[in-house]
């Protein structure tokens, strides 16, 4: 039975219900995972958490869609979903975010256009900050 | 022990200690019967700016999209098309609508969010987030 909410062939990479992961994990495009996830996860496309996925680790991502359970933090450039059957714990920041009744979240928001920009400018700003700092020190 | 209710009366809980109240339904407040308090059973709509420490009702909070609220909210169900700045609590949930503003700690079983909506604060939506029951 195909999958109404995000099918096989739309995403390049998918980790199955059965598999189990513990590692970093970088991808260009779209990543499905529908089993166990422990670690780092960064990809500049899509990110699609199954129903019975667990995940524990630190989310990069340009767009992602919670169906399962993560636990940790979520950042996303373009838009963060989080459906009726989903378990986040941990801090989410997206520019936009929409959630559906019946979710469990616990952990701090921030939702705000400019947060794809805090994101994107991260390490411009620190570079900034040390400047000034050592400016102030001569 | 949950009360009776009547045929014009309806059930509310108090905001101080939980307590289960039936009320008539044409109620503004009354006296909560566990910690004799008086308690707010209405609904508000608020279209306009209000700014106060507390906004605590048994009743819903609707927040049009002109209106303002700077306080913690405590209600029912609170549903935000406008701005608040404060902590939220709500027994039934929460609802950001479209081109809401909210920034503050909510607490809620319930939590429903538009795309478009602006958040910041901590979030602690699951199931029995309210504190209590009610006693017994």
């Amino acid at each position: 039975m195909a999958d109404p909410i995000g099918g096989g062939k739309e995403y390049a990479t998918v980790i199955g219900p059965d598999a189990m992961f513990k590692g970093d994990l970088s991808f260009d495009s779209g990543v499905r995972v529908d089993g166990k996830f422990e670690g780092k996860l960064s990809t500049k496309g899509k990110l699609h958490v199954g129903k019975g996925a667990e995940i524990k680790a630190e989310v990069c991502v340009g767009n992602v869609t919670v169906e399962g359970c993560v636990k940790g933090n979520i950042s996303a450039v373009e838009k963060c979903e989080v459906a009726a059957t989903a378990q986040v714990f941990g801090d989410i920041r997206a520019p936009r975010m929409t959630v559906a009744e019946g979710a469990t979240i616990v952990g701090n928001m921030n939702i705000t256009p400019d947060a794809a920009k805090d994101m994107a400018g991260q390490k411009g700003m620190k570079v900034e900050e040390k400047d000034l700092a050592a400016a102030k020190g001569r | 022990m949950a009360p009776l209710v009547k045929r014009d009366q309806r059930t509310v809980f108090c905001p101080k200690c939980d307590g289960v109240l039936a009320v008539g339904t044409r109620a503004q407040t009354v006296v909560c019967r566990h910690c004799n308090r008086t308690i707010d059973v209405q609904d508000y709509t608020i279209d306009q700016y209000l700014a106060r420490k507390t906004f605590e009702t048994s009743g819903d909070v609707v927040v049009e999209k002109k209106g303002t609220i700077r306080a913690d909210v405590k209600a029912r169900r609170v549903t935000v098309r406008g701005k608040v700045y404060g902590r939220v609590v709500a027994r039934d949930g929460i609802d950001l609508g479209l081109g809401a503003t909210l920034e503050g700690d909510i607490e809620a079983p319930l939590f429903r969010m538009d795309a478009g909506s602006v958040y910041i604060g901590h979030c602690d939506v699951r199931p029995r987030a309210v504190e209590g029951v009610g006693p017994a």
